[in-house]
């Protein structure tokens, strides 16, 4: 259990969030990350707890961006962003916020609430409402246990502070045309919750899970002992692997327009005369894998690309034909498999009409 | 067996022939066989779960979401047996979905609206008999309106999709339609014998199947056999009558190219004497006096089936015509290049000369065509050279190549030894053609530029001198002879 | 016939190259700058008379590049056998909403190059709003400051530039009026996405202008004194080639050239266009690969020098020598074949052991040539553009990049290719994730055929 954050946690962070987190795979946050070092620096370390260690009726906000990676990269957010934003949302509760849980502890969201605690000064509850990333904030553990996303609170890079009073659909409609409004990125302070009602729907250990992929993807000496230790920490398995022969945009699914996101398909072409040919569908993330036209594997459960070259994963973002990659497949927390967690973010949920294969073996 | 026992399935290849199927893309095509029990029109992939085997399953709404989803119906298809996958055609389908069609050997057919062809296709299957009728009474009426033979059979290769025809002479050679169909073998092949006008055997009309079932192949032979009535006619129509015509045209034309320029005859016939004039001079390749005799009727007839408002008329070695207007030479060698094709197994060389104004213009133009036709036998396969494209390379037709070759042997001796000469003769030349650039070689020999470079080494090696400018005529010259000699 | 010459820290090595075949190799490890005239003496001397002059000089400098760039810094590396002038710090000026926690560059190199740097208001989102109005007034207190530090060269770098420069222009316009002499670059002519990115890339560039002015000076003196007046060309990071006045202008897409010659080079040895390239030298092992004879590259990739730029330069997958055993495992599994290229003697016993281990797919690379100055002589002019487009419908994409394409093969012509030779060797769209809203970044690679220049036997 890792028990606090430092400045030299911050690579393995970033690494380890690349890990689920397939849409921005390997790019690089120099920017924000040099600013939430200068922030560790200043503040000290982030204390990180487990949900047991603090009082049942503690104040927490999760803490996650939404928008995109491009704006991240043209502006790095300074890593005080949440401090406008908590201090908004604690200012139309008429309460002091306790502790930082994560939205989802995946991709730039890993060190978002990072700073977040180091900024506020406040600790980081070890856990998140994904363990990936989703395109909606609303589909998360914490909506599917009935937790309301509002009142919530988001902050823009350009210094725009916004307080959202709705019902949970409305609030991610509201929320996404201020985001577009504000230049494609926000940081946002949501689902404001008490530990008791986190400890039912938190998945936890999530950032320390992360560190802990970084630091093997980081240090491990060869492949074997990588992908063995993704299988321990994550339950990931290769679910085949190739080149990247065919990307394509042309493929759109009914209704992908409700979704932020640009629809994008990978076809990883296994070596030999019996390799098999598996097309990988996603809206920014990788949703499903189909291969040799059967449904292999599919959101919620955690797809990527993982470098054969170099441990790093290769994002949808930078993926290029003739790129060596294995597919990853990682399962998603238990409780997404339960039917309601399959209705909010199974396949179905993103416009395709298969089931989920644990459905079928069902 | 008795067709009338047994109930027969439409097979997929029979559903393209007979229309529905007829102009869609389709993909892994190679196993059209199966039968089609029925069609399903599929709006969610798993109700493919519970389709019959052997049915044409029709993707639609949600089933036909994109390359994915087309993808997962192709498995599910062949898990279930189908005979056919029908697609929309708003779904782009690369490589990899093609692939994995001819993988699981489902074939896949991509569509323009798949709701309405599913409503086609089942009425197709539910009324196998009807819609043959329907085919067969077609191409009757069509043969009754077309003239020549090349239209009646092109009538059966293009009502009949699935078929490929020829009419193939006694001897072998192909009148008209598609030669491949001779290449049919056993249950895919359908023969029909064709008399001539004299009633004697003259030709045979023969179809490649794509697929079989026994009453698709009956059916067939019921087309064929409607042929032939209307091919016996034509035939009688075309023969003799240019072969006649040609003796008095050779003393016409000679009065009119002669000295005095005498029209009053050529006039008379009907010739084009004014205007402006292309001349072409066709002869036979490779070909003694007599053998032109033997040839003469199939290039007449044929001239009169492809041109029949002008005259082809004996000359010399060869034959003579001209266009008069504003064809251009280059148009008038594009006109000509179908007509060679269609006189074989004859092979012609044609030369076209440049345009000539009045009886002069004409008399230059024909010099011109005959000096260029020359050089066109000089070379593989049915040619046309234009004399105007030649420049001063006419001049190579004068040259005696067989005395030049001779000597070439002579000089060369070492190059032609390499137990690859030919190859390296031929690397040589076009190298010499295009200035010595080995891109432009390796263009225009289809090889890659390594492996012109490679050749010039070996030319190198065998003692020829590619650099010194002094040689370099000289070389060109004995190769060109060479390669014309053999 | 071209001549390749690679300028290193030991020495030059150059080729005489004809139609992809060598045909004469020379090196001096000594003599710096002077010993430069009879090395390309000795080369043209070797020239058979039956082929035409000597047409194109291509010269790999990217190792003095980047001793120049490294001299500017705290930790400046052996003097290498030419002299070289290091590059000179400049001042950095980021247009943006507010001022970022952490000023100082996170590449030390790059802090190394920076000598004055300040934050103006301004910069512009992904899809082309504006997200403050530009200060020009403190633009031009800004470039006073950077004046009053002596510094003569001003690197802007805006967020949003990569799709609007509106306000880059604006400062560089207004900055312009007060001091008409400060050198000015923008980080929009480099295109790319990411303020760090293309502030790093400006700022090297910026940097190296003197450095280059120099280098570029005296290879085309010692070009233009062989016979012929052949064409005087640098290999650049994208395994192409660019102009002297190019070059003077954007020395910055030098780096990565060392890789990328190396790279086509031992294909074009090898006769393996489509091959997986081990490069190895003493306790140093890179696996690239090369696609039709020319090197597989990347944007933001960190380099050798471990600065992120939007410059392409080679991928290179980089392992020490402990990775032997591994990488023998992962040679056999590669599909196609590949070649490994050794630099020294140690790295030659390395070669030798992999190849017994792999078996004949792997082929060892044995020339008496350089592979560096090979792949320098059998580049050709080349241009990578790297742009973020909004592009509501695939109609819009499709045609955006059209123009993108045509852009990049005027590019080419514009840089002394022979008109028709150029063409598109890559087009790439990728969705940028999340926005809301499709905006796409284009990267489009174009060269010329490889086969369309000196191919006369």
């Amino acid at each position: 259990m890792i028990t606090e954050i430092t400045v030299e946690d911050l690579p393995a962070l970033e690494t380890g969030s690349q890990l689920t987190c397939s849409s921005a795979g390997s790019t690089h946050f120099d920017g924000t990350l040099a600013n939430i070092a200068e922030l560790l620096r200043e503040r000290g370390p982030v204390r990180m707890v487990g949900l047991d260690e603090l009082d049942g009726d503690a104040l927490c906000v999760a803490i996650g961006a939404i928008g995109g990676f491009g704006p991240m990269l043209e502006l790095p957010p300074s890593g005080d962003e949440a401090v406008s934003a908590v201090r908004a949302l604690e200012a139309r509760l008429g309460k002091r916020v306790d502790a930082i849980v994560s939205l989802n502890a995946s991709g730039p969201n890993a060190f978002a609430p990072v700073a977040a605690a180091a900024a506020l000064g406040l600790p980081l509850v070890d856990c998140d409402g994904m363990g990936r990333v989703l395109p909606l904030m609303s589909q998360t553990t914490y909506a599917l246990a009935g937790l309301p996303i509002g009142p919530l609170a988001a902050a823009s890079l350009a210094g725009d502070v916004m307080v959202l009073d709705t019902s949970t659909a409305r609030s991610e409609l509201l929320l996404r045309s201020a985001m577009q409004a504000a230049g494609g990125f926000m940081l946002c302070a949501s689902y404001p919750s008490i530990v008791d009602q986190l400890a039912k729907c938190a998945i936890r250990g999530s950032t320390s899970r992360v560190v802990e992929a970084g630091r093997l993807l980081r240090g491990a000496p060869d492949r074997g002992t990588l992908l063995a230790g993704l299988a321990s920490i994550a339950g990931a398995r290769v679910l085949g692997g190739g080149r990247v022969v065919e990307l394509g945009h042309a493929t759109r699914t009914v209704g992908a327009r409700q979704y932020p996101a640009v629809p994008t398909s990978v076809v990883v072409r296994e070596p030999g005369p019996d390799g098999r040919m598996i097309r990988l569908e996603g809206q920014s993330e990788i949703f499903l894998a189909v291969a040799d036209g059967v449904v292999s594997a599919a959101v919620p459960d955690v797809l990527c690309l993982l470098d054969q070259r170099e441990p790093h994963i290769v994002g949808l973002e930078r993926v290029a034909v003739g790129n060596d990659v294995d597919v990853l497949v990682m399962p998603a927390d238990p409780m997404w498999h339960s039917r309601a967690g399959l209705a909010l973010a199974g396949p179905r949920a993103f416009g395709f009409p298969v089931e989920h294969p644990r459905e079928v073996v069902s | 067996m008795n067709r009338k026992d047994v109930v027969e399935q439409l097979s997929v290849a029979e559903l393209v022939q007979f229309g529905p199927l007829g102009q869609a893309k389709v993909f892994a095509g190679e196993e059209l066989d199966r039968q089609v029990s029925g069609v399903v029109l599929v709006a969610e992939l798993e109700e493919i779960r519970q389709c019959e085997p052997h049915s044409a399953v029709v993707l639609h709404g949600a089933a036909a979401q994109g390359a994915w989803s087309l993808e997962s119906a192709l498995r599910l298809a062949w898990e279930r047996n189908a005979s056919c996958v029908i697609a929309p055609a708003d779904i782009a389908v690369g490589n990899p979905t093609a692939q994995l069609a001819e993988r699981l050997r489902v074939p896949l057919f991509v569509v323009a609206d798949p709701a309405r062809h599913a409503l086609e296709l089942s009425a197709a299957v539910a009324d196998t008999d009807a819609a043959r009728a329907r085919l067969t009474a077609r191409c009757a009426v069509l043969f009754g309106e077309r003239g020549t033979l090349r239209d009646i059979v092109g009538v059966i290769n293009i009502e009949v999709p699935g078929v490929q025809v020829a009419l193939i002479a006694e001897d072998g050679h192909v009148l008209a339609g598609r030669a491949a169909a001779d290449h049919a073998e056993g249950k895919r092949r359908v023969e029909v014998h064709v008399p001539g006008p004299d009633g004697r055997p003259w030709a045979r009309l023969v179809g490649q199947l794509a697929a079989w079932s026994p009453s698709w192949a009956l059916t067939v032979r019921t087309v064929l056999g409607l042929a032939r009535a209307p091919l016996a006619a034509c035939v009688g129509r075309a023969w003799l009558r240019p072969v006649r015509q040609a003796a008095s045209d050779r003393v016409l034309l000679d009065l009119l190219l002669g000295e005095d320029g005498d029209d009053e005859g050529a006039r008379a016939a009907g010739w084009s004497v004014d205007g402006n004039h292309v001349a072409v001079f066709l002869q036979v390749r490779e070909a003694g006096d007599a053998d032109q005799e033997a040839m003469a009727p199939r290039v007449l007839a044929a001239w009169q089936e492809a041109f029949p408002h002008l005259p082809l008329i004996p000359r010399g070695e060869g034959w003579v015509s001209w266009w008069t207007g504003a064809e251009s030479p280059d148009a008038v060698a594009g006109l000509l290049r179908p007509y060679l094709q269609a006189t074989r197994p004859v092979q012609l060389a044609a030369g076209v000369g440049l345009p000539g104004e009045g009886v002069a213009g004409l008399r230059r133009s024909v010099d011109e065509a005959r000096l260029a036709a020359a050089v066109a036998g000089r070379r593989d396969g049915e040619t046309v050279e234009l004399f105007g494209a030649l420049g001063p390379r006419a001049v190579l037709a004068c040259i005696p190549v067989p005395d030049v070759a001779a000597a070439a042997r002579v000089a060369l001796a070492d190059l032609l030894a390499a137990p690859d000469a030919d190859v390296l003769l031929t690397a040589l030349v076009a190298l010499l053609d295009c200035a010595g650039s080995t891109g432009q070689a390796a263009a225009r020999l289809g090889v890659h530029r390594n492996t012109v470079l490679s050749r010039i080494e070996r030319i190198r090696a065998r003692g020829v001198d590619l650099d010194s400018p002094e040689q370099r005529l000289a070389l060109h010259l004995a190769c060109y002879s060479l390669l014309s000699a053999t | 016939m071209r001549i390749g010459v690679r300028l290193g820290a030991h020495g030059a090595d150059g080729t005489l190259v004809h139609a992809d075949r060598v045909l004469a190799a020379a090196r001096r490890p000594d003599g710096g700058w002077r010993g430069l005239p009879a090395l390309l003496r000795e080369l043209s001397a070797a020239a058979p008379s039956t082929v035409d002059t000597i047409d194109t000089v291509v010269w790999n400098i990217a190792p003095l590049i980047e001793h120049a760039l490294l001299a500017a810094g705290p930790r400046a590396p052996a003097p290498p056998a030419f002299t070289v002038p290091p590059a000179v710090p400049v001042a950095s000026l980021l247009v943006m909403p507010r001022a970022p926690r952490a000023l100082a560059h996170p590449s030390e190199l790059v802090r190394s190059l920076i000598s004055w740097r300040g934050v103006i208001p301004g910069g512009h989102d992904l899809f082309g709003a504006e997200l403050v109005p530009v200060d020009l007034d403190a633009a031009v207190r800004a470039a006073t400051e950077a004046r009053a530090a002596g510094l003569g060269t001003l690197a802007i770098t805006a967020t949003g530039a990569s799709n609007s420069v509106a306000h880059e222009e604006a400062v560089a316009a207004r900055v312009r009026e007060e001091f008409p002499d400060l050198r000015i670059r923008l980080s929009g002519d480099s295109g790319g996405l990411g303020l760090l990115e293309r502030d790093a890339t400006t700022v090297i560039n910026a940097a190296l202008l003197g450095t280059a002015e120099e280098l570029v000076d005296r290879c085309e003196r010692l070009t233009a004194a062989l016979p012929g007046e052949p064409g005087c060309w640098f290999a650049t990071g994208d395994g192409g080639r660019v102009s002297a006045k190019r070059l003077r202008a954007v020395p910055v897409r030098c780096l990565g050239a060392d890789g990328a010659t190396a790279l086509t080079g031992s294909a074009v040895l090898t006769r393996r266009p489509d091959a997986h390239v081990v490069l190895a030298a003493r306790g140093f092992i890179a696996l690239g690969r090369v696609d039709a004879g020319r090197p597989r590259i990347a944007p933001d990739l960190a380099g050798k020098l471990g600065v992120r730029t939007v410059s392409p330069i080679p991928v290179l997958n980089v392992r020490g020598t402990a990775a032997e055993p591994a990488l023998a495992a992962e040679l056999r599994s590669l599909v196609g074949p590949s070649v490994i290229a050794a630099f020294d003697r140690e790295a030659m016993d390395i070669a030798d052991r992999l190849c017994a281990e792999v078996g004949p797919a792997l082929v060892p690379l044995r020339s008496e040539a350089n592979p560096s100055a090979v792949g320098a002589a059998c580049s050709e002019p080349s241009a990578w553009l790297d742009i973020v487009v909004p592009a509501d419908t695939l109609d819009e994409l499709q045609r955006q990049q059209h123009l993108a394409e045509r852009q990049a093969m005027t590019l080419v012509a514009a840089a002394g290719a022979r008109p028709g030779s150029e063409r598109v060797i890559s087009s790439v769209a990728t969705a940028l994730a999340f926005l809301g809203r499709d905006v796409y970044r284009l990267h489009v690679r174009a060269s010329t055929d490889s086969e369309s220049e000196g191919d006369r036997a």
